[in-house]
């Protein structure tokens, strides 16, 4: 038997992992060493449990996440296994056990390690063995899916994941499959789960090199033309027109789409999944136990809490995923692409192309979200049930107009998809607030033994030094903004009306507040919308890619 | 939006990048003429592609200038681009685009597209205008990018490297004489290549570019007609070829030699006289041999510097 091919494939992932695998045991026994002292300064028992777990959630995401990402061509952003290693002379098993012992070893291995330390070092209370099976579990299922793709693109992959869970979803619903599960051997279903994805990874890498499923998602590409909208018979009347087509093609109508997926999924898919496959109970019922009943999916949606939290979900989710997909994009943000950058139109309009169809598509997946939320309404009125939708999220402000509660839901809504679209130039004022807060809120932290405590001055000089330094940034990337002449007029439209939805936003959370300020808002020290200085540092978040963009643009155009 | 009178389509004064320690383009100045084919010659990593990206503005010039139609590309890149049709070298067309979709979207840029012209190309080049890019080959990615630089009949036309990808009867028969039309048109062509014989075949003015340095540019023919290739005898058999004003490189062995010249033969035939040298033989060499001397000096000076 000719294993070489396997050693030489688990040495390449080995080359390209050296120094990052043991950086995250080493970044997790600094963050241990840290909580520790932490902990020697006062910091309470649970807060220190949580943030152990926190510590070695992340440490063990790093860890899948790279060995999954050396599986892909990060600049195609590809899910599946490049195809230079589909076109290797070595037979599916080998290629499979290659990639599969390698990240069993390497995650198993890191999560092991991270989990001993937090165990040791931060006093955390659980088995060390859970956390290294259960990330071989993950890093297993999600290998044995990309190996059966090609190619995939981020809808796809959400779909086929969605899809792909479902069904454990439905099996950990069982309460026979769970109670085999709580009975078994860990040690046997720790060896049986990854056996059982390696055979199912040999399986779909087959089908895969064979072109079975190569072109498996073939509605995807009708449906991205009719989402998107197919090109207009005539000419276009401008560059500008021809640019905002192209904009709208690429990137545009991706988060509207992503977001009606996610709303499909979750609004129809989790009720079905979790309800019709029997012996569950509602939500509001406790999920205590009750036989199949059709009218689950009604009292899915008439359980405020799922529905404003699906909301919610669906809004971060998919704008994150849009944003981290476009990130990923290989010069989508600066637009370094030589075919754009030789395109004869000016970096003003340029830029501003790619401004006015984000916001076109935010707006219009909150319309989306927005819809949604009426509907659900809708529907309960016309099933004789009371429309409270505003009603869970104005607990504690009884007194505040419902409509206004709801404004300010819509209106962070919106912030948060409009700022994960724009995941460089939100991200580094992000990092600005972030650092220059840091200090502050960590003094402030240490003080009142976590967050929660009793008010601190430390919090409100931290949250003006934040503000202060991106309101710096920001008139500084103004004034270059200007001096290079890439500001559109209509660029700063959007920014002042983006700045004015924060302001609304702003004033509607202060009038529902004053009403009544102890009710379901935490203390004064607390960082919610209410204080000045948050607020002019979250709304400085809002205008930063108006202002940067241009200048990226210009920058690419002027190397 | 007007161009400056009598403006050349490019026109380039002292131009120097510099990457990080490598001198990209060392003070290099060239006009290009109007209603000419223009060759950039040179190996791999010799600069063309660099010079291009300045013409295109993607590259600001770091000293010296760079005019197209008397506008500056990177400061001006919309009366500059818009009088140009570009084919870039990586082929950077948008994948997901079927290509009549990449027709009209381009069309919407150039006011001057010409629908009939863009449609005879599209026969011409045998593509099938409801297919997606993502799935063209290599050549016919070429040829889609050329069909979106030439149908809007720019008054210059730069393509980078445009035969790569394309085979020997594309190439021949359509590319050069789709260059040869435009410049028949009165309309300019620039293009860089490191085949010879292609540049050789299509091109009125050539520039040799070497290590970031402009060796030659000139037309053809004043090329050609500065140029010989000798065939010379010596009395006595010779150990390497005497050094001798003139003559840019010597080849053979013993009695019998071949040199490339670049100064009046009369004037040769009577240095080599001194060195008991006689021509036998005298002819017009081709580019490649020129190109070859050309470069092949510049590497035996540099590793005569370096050693």
């Amino acid at each position: 038997m000719n294993l070489s091919p396997i050693l030489v494939l688990l040495q390449v992932q080995w080359l390209r992992t050296r120094w990052v695998l043991p950086g995250i045991v080493l970044g997790t026994a600094s963050a241990c060493a840290g909580l520790a002292f932490a902990q020697r300064l006062g910091l309470s028992g649970d807060n220190v449990q949580i943030a152990a777990y926190a510590i070695l959630l992340v440490s063990i995401g790093l860890a899948v996440g790279i060995v999954m990402m050396i599986h892909t061509e990060i600049d195609k952003l590809s899910a599946g296994l490049p195809l230079r290693i589909l076109r290797l002379p070595v037979a599916n098993w080998k290629i499979v056990l290659a990639f599969m012992a390698y990240g069993w070893i390497a995650v198993g291995g890191v999560s092991a390690l991270c989990a001993l330390l937090v165990i040791r070092m931060a006093g955390l209370e659980m088995h060390w063995w859970i956390a290294p099976s259960l990330a071989v579990c993950m890093t297993s299922a999600a290998q044995a899916w990309t190996y059966s793709l090609r190619d995939p693109g981020p809808r796809a992959g959400v779909v086929t994941f969605l899809l792909f869970m479902a069904p454990v979803v439905w099996l950990l619903r069982q309460d026979a499959a769970f109670d085999l599960l709580e009975r078994a051997n860990p040690w046997l279903v720790g060896a049986a789960v990854p056996l059982a994805l390696f055979a199912a990874a040999v399986l779909g890498l087959r089908a895969n090199r064979r072109g079975l499923i190569d072109h498996w998602f073939v509605p995807k590409a009708a449906a991205s033309t009719w989402v998107s909208g197919p090109i207009p018979g005539r000419r276009f009347r401008s560059p500008m027109r021809a640019q905002l087509w192209y904009e709208w093609r690429t990137f545009g109508w991706q988060l509207p789409s992503m977001i009606a997926t996610m709303l499909v999924l979750y609004f129809l898919g989790m009720p079905l999944v979790t309800g019709m496959f029997g012996g569950t109970g509602t939500p509001e019922a406790g999920w205590s136990e009750r036989p199949p009943d059709p009218s689950i999916v009604l009292d899915w949606l008439s359980s405020t809490q799922f529905t404003t939290t699906g909301l919610q979900l669906v809004a971060v989710a998919s704008s994150v995923l849009v944003g981290g997909y476009l990130f990923m994009k290989a010069g989508y943000w600066n637009q370094s692409s030589t075919h754009l950058l030789t395109q004869p139109i000016s970096t003003r309009r340029l830029a501003y192309a790619r401004i006015s169809v984000f916001s076109k598509s935010t707006m219009l997946g909150l319309a989306l979200l927005a819809g949604v939320m009426g509907l659900i309404n809708l529907l309960m009125i016309s099933a004789g049930e009371e429309a409270r939708f505003a009603a869970f999220l104005q607990q504690g402000y009884d007194e505040s107009n419902p409509y206004a509660v709801v404004a300010f839901y819509i209106g962070t809504l919106f912030a948060v998809m409009w700022v994960a679209v724009w995941p460089v130039n939100s991200g580094w004022a992000f990092v600005a607030y972030a650092v220059a807060i840091a200090p502050a809120a960590a003094v402030d932290w240490l003080a009142n033994d976590g967050p929660m405590g009793e008010a601190s001055p430390y919090l409100g000089w931290a949250r003006a030094a934040g503000s202060a330094v991106l309101a710096a940034g920001f008139a500084f990337g103004f004034y270059r903004a200007l001096r290079a002449r890439v500001l559109s007029p209509l660029a700063m439209a959007i920014a002042l009306a983006f700045w004015a939805v924060s302001v609304a936003a702003f004033r509607m959370m202060v009038a529902a507040y004053i009403p009544n300020p102890e009710a379901n808002l935490p203390g004064e020290h607390f960082p919610h919308p209410v204080d000045p200085w948050l607020w002019l540092g979250l709304s400085l978040l809002l205008v930063a890619p108006v202002i940067t963009h241009p200048l990226l643009v210009h920058q690419a155009r002027r190397r | 939006m007007n161009d400056a009178p009598n403006a050349a389509p490019v026109e380039i004064t002292g131009l120097s990048r510099r990457f990080r320690t490598k001198l990209a383009l060392d003070n290099v100045s060239l006009t290009v003429p109007q209603g000419c084919v223009f060759g950039l010659l040179g190996e791999n990593g010799a600069g063309k592609t660099t010079l291009i990206k300045h013409i295109m503005g993607l590259l600001v010039p770091q000293s010296g200038s760079i005019k197209v139609f008397g506008h500056e590309p990177a400061t001006d890149p919309e009366a500059a681009l818009g009088r140009i049709g570009y084919l870039s070298e990586d082929r950077d067309i948008p994948r997901w685009m079927r290509i009549y979709e990449l027709m009209r979207y381009t069309q919407g840029f150039y006011p001057k597209w010409d629908e009939r012209f863009a449609e005879e190309l599209l026969r011409t080049f045998e593509l099938d205008p409801s297919q997606k890019i993502k799935t063209l080959s290599l050549g016919q990615t070429a040829k889609t990018g050329l069909l979106c630089a030439l149908a809007h009949k720019p008054p210059l036309v730069v393509l980078d490297e445009p035969s790569s990808g394309l085979d020997a009867v594309v190439r021949r028969h359509i590319l050069h004489s789709a260059i040869r039309h435009v410049a028949e048109e009165g309309r300019t062509v620039l293009f860089s290549s490191h085949l010879l014989d292609e540049v050789e075949r299509v091109s009125d003015y050539i520039a040799i570019m070497h290590s970031g340095k402009l060796l030659l540019c000139d037309r053809l023919s004043a090329i050609r007609d500065g140029h010989r290739r000798l065939i010379v005898v010596f009395d006595a058999p010779q150990a390497q070829g005497p050094p001798t004003p003139g003559i840019l490189e010597w080849e053979g062995k013993g009695k019998e030699w071949r040199a490339l010249c670049t100064q009046p033969v009369s004037d040769v035939r009577a240095r080599l006289a001194t060195l008991s040298g006689k021509i036998v033989e005298e002819a017009v060499p081709s580019l490649e041999e020129i190109f070859l001397a050309r470069v092949g000096k510049k590497f035996d000076e540099s590793e005569a510097q370096a050693s």
